[in-house]
């Protein structure tokens, strides 16, 4: 069977209704992680509008090359109009030809014009309208596990994200700093017998439960580090460590990694952008490899940030608080290789406010119609998650 | 609350006064009700381990409350921190307690180490099994919990498990 065919078989089952809620039996191997770039990652030098010359002329210190194959700082291709950073060649650049990732540039939030980081990331973690009242108990991916059964979603993050928070359940672990548990197994027994009468008893075990899986999973890997194999570190030691869990333990899972809010020095090809951009590459490379080869190819992965940056650099060799973004698809069986979404000419004339990329996909309506795709959600699913959301179709799952 | 508010033109400590004589406040105050939030139970757990006893160091407690996702001035939204139980109890939420239960439960934790590098620490010990303890907290247990604390096997233990119960959380 053609591997890519199988999210698509997925889609196309008729689901089932069961009290309410989809029956996602068909898709429960599907798996999602969503990637929260919080800081505003600068979008415009990672997929790069190479035949632009107001690109070349607005970055005159920060731009990145046209492709040169001579050339090690230059772009690399994509497609016609764009190209990647040079810093994701060996991990990000492989997948783009076997088609496992797409990029949907001029996507954000296309009501919410804060340009702050705070009020955004809520915007986007909150999933409502900013015209109302919003809820700020309810999260989208809390809404979206909501819908879905047999879902077993986690946060990795140190505290429970606003994204996840609501009426269902959901645990979260710090996943770079997981140590030897303190609480020992007899305690852990103890405690447990405590709460066996009590309406926590399900959280409880549930907590230990996953500690230890988490533990466990963790002190593999330090057992093969210890055998000589060259240990990641920051983000891309996180992502494997995710990969791992994602691979039988849990389907829904969100991670953050900040540090991209680049106004001063960040550096073209080469840099700090380009630092922190590696280390993104081999981290996502890393989920895929360490998911594993079947898992990945019902894997979605999506790689949000709050907004873009100003189009123009600033006079610190850095970009502003911006609108418009590029957000990442990947897995192993999407419809990849592609540049996804409305376009337009990246030009001076077509700047949002002359100073940043305008949002054309707006984030809400991009998830509405990936969870159609992924999870086969029905229409009344996705209203209850984005009220009001016409779901778009990309065409990448 | 809202009438006060109105009838004296805003003045917030006669808005305040309304809320603390009411009846639902004081339904608040009482043991075995709302399941704690992480300032009422951490402060509650150092309260009853250390009595009138200063604590030199709050960075640790800082610490534990930030972990906890309740840390000072950390909220963001405009509404402040969750009051629902369900914002608080989650399984990793739960599970970072009991860790914290042990923290506070196993000894002085650095809560009387002067902050700096030749900090002196004073001793100090959680004294939980205290008079406040036998004279009322303990009618309070139900017999799970007290057939756990049975099972402890030292004073770190003990106190480990009383903060871990069910009883304690709330």
């Amino acid at each position: 069977m053609n591997r890519r065919e199988l999210i698509k078989a997925f889609a196309t089952f008729a689901p089932l209704t069961v009290a309410g809620r989809v029956w996602a039996a068909p898709a429960t191997d599907a798996r999602l992680l969503v990637v929260f770039l919080r800081g505003a990652y600068d979008a415009a030098n990672v997929v790069v509008p190479v035949t632009s010359d107001f690109y070349h002329t607005a970055r005159p210190t920060l731009g990145i090359a046209k492709p040169d194959a001579g050339n090690p700082n230059a772009a690399l291709s994509l497609h016609a109009d764009w190209g990647l950073h040079p810093s994701l060649r060996d991990s990000i650049y492989p997948l783009w030809a076997k088609r496992e990732v797409a990029f949907v540039p001029f996507a954000g939030t296309s009501d919410d014009l804060t340009r702050s980081h705070f009020e955004t990331q809520d915007t986007i973690e909150l999933g409502q309208s900013v015209g109302g009242a919003r809820d700020y108990r309810s999260g989208f991916m809390s809404r979206l596990a909501a819908e879905l059964t047999r879902v077993k979603p986690i946060s990795f993050t140190e505290q429970l994200p606003l994204i996840f928070r609501g009426k269902s359940q959901v645990p979260n672990i710090g996943i770079n700093s997981v140590g030897k548990p303190g609480v020992d197994d007899r305690q852990v027994r103890l405690i447990k017998e405590m709460y066996a009468q009590s309406d926590l008893a399900a959280s409880v075990s549930e907590g230990f439960r996953i500690r230890d899986d988490v533990y466990r999973s963790i002190s593999e890997e330090m057992t093969a580090a210890n055998r000589g194999a060259v240990s990641p570190r920051g983000f891309e030691l996180s992502a494997r460590r995710i990969g791992r869990l994602m691979r039988a333990q849990f389907n829904l899972g969100f991670v953050d990694v900040g540090g991209w809010d680049t106004h001063v020095n960040q550096g073209a090809a080469t840099g700090y952008l380009a630092v922190r951009l590696g280390e993104l590459g081999r981290a996502l490379a890393g989920f895929a490899e360490e998911i594993g080869p079947s898992p990945w190819r019902d894997t979605v992965v999506v790689v949000i940030s709050e907004f873009g940056r100003t189009f123009r650099e600033n006079g610190d060799r850095g970009t502003d608080h911006g609108h418009g973004s590029v957000y990442w698809v990947m897995g192993g069986g999407i419809n990849g290789g592609r540049i996804a979404g409305e376009q337009i000419k990246v030009a001076q004339a077509t700047l949002f406010q002359n100073r940043d990329y305008p949002v054309l996909t707006d984030y809400r309506a991009m998830f509405a119609g990936l969870f159609e795709r992924v999870f086969g959600l029905q229409p009344a699913s996705i209203q209850r998650i984005f009220s009001g959301v016409h779901p778009v179709e990309l065409g990448l799952v | 609350m809202a009438q006060t508010f109105k009838s004296t033109d805003g003045d917030i400590a006669a808005v305040l006064s309304t809320m603390v004589h009411a009846p639902e406040f004081n339904a608040s105050l009482k043991p075995g009700g709302k399941f704690k939030d992480p300032v009422h139970y951490v402060f509650s757990a150092v309260r009853l381990a250390y009595d009138d006893k200063v604590i030199l160091n709050t960075a640790l407690i800082q610490n534990w409350l930030n972990r906890l996702g309740e840390g000072l001035f950390n909220h963001l939204t405009p509404d402040g921190y969750a009051m629902t139980s369900a914002s608080w109890n989650g399984p990793g939420q739960m599970t970072l307690r009991f860790e914290i239960a042990r923290q506070i439960g196993s000894g002085s934790a650095g809560l009387f180490k002067v902050e700096g590098p030749n900090g002196v620490e004073k001793p100090a010990f959680p004294l939980i099994q205290n008079s406040l303890y036998f004279n009322g907290l303990r009618q309070t247990l139900g017999p799970t919990t007290l057939a756990a604390l049975d099972q402890a096997i030292s004073p770190q233990d003990w106190n480990t498990l009383f903060l871990s119960s069910p009883e304690f959380m709330r």
